[in-house]
């Protein structure tokens, strides 16, 4: 399926599973390393 | 049922509640809003992130800890004054989520050169942190939710 198709067709709750995992994703792995990254640049 | 046949009971229909349809398909929400109250209402599912503002295109959002930057933000972005957000971009075919750099208010852009320069030195964590530096919006930091590789994965 391409990106186009999945965006179209994939119902809304299928969509929202996904988002969920990817933002669950970024939440545990990605934000803290870039929090850790500004933590010089906060008062 | 053959194609001559489902035009004629359309137009037997529409003729008949052709009104109707037009409403209702005035008022039919289309995808790439649905797809905006998924991901707003998702970002509140999280605690350590804290809403910004957002429209369609672009559900915004910030961390608990990434909140206390100072707000320099210019009046041209979001009404919030902050400078530095998450999007979640969704322009109507992929969605996806980048760290964006905005504008700052004048006499201000010494901040946004220190998060620049904080950037390029951690490509590790900040993917697009080598690109061209925008003087307005710059995005630091990009993944892609829908496309064509998260697909095949």
């Amino acid at each position: 399926m391409d990106q186009q198709k999945e965006y179209e067709e994939l119902d809304l709750k299928e969509l929202e599973d996904k988002f969920r995992a990817f933002l669950r994703r970024f939440v545990t792995e990605t934000l803290p390393k870039i929090e850790a990254a500004f933590a010089p640049l906060l008062p | 049922m053959a194609d001559s046949e489902i035009q004629r009971l359309c137009e037997q229909i529409y003729a008949k509640h052709g009104r109707a349809i037009d409403t209702i398909l005035e008022y039919r929400p289309d995808r790439a809003q649905q797809i905006a109250t998924v991901l707003r209402r998702l970002t509140t599912e999280f605690p350590d992130l804290v809403e910004d503002y957002s429209v369609k295109s672009y559900t915004r959002f910030t961390s608990k800890n990434l909140d206390r930057l100072p707000r320099l933000g210019a009046f041209n972005w979001t009404k919030s004054g902050r400078f530095v957000l998450f999007e979640i971009t969704n322009p109507g075919n992929r969605v996806g989520l980048k760290l964006t750099l905005g504008p700052v208010r004048p006499g201000e852009e010494a901040a946004r050169q220190r998060v620049h320069e904080m950037a390029i030195m951690r490509p590790d964590i900040f993917n697009k942190a080598r690109e061209k530096f925008y003087p307005q919006f710059w995005t630091s930091y990009a993944e892609g939710w829908i496309n064509k590789r998260s697909t095949k994965s």
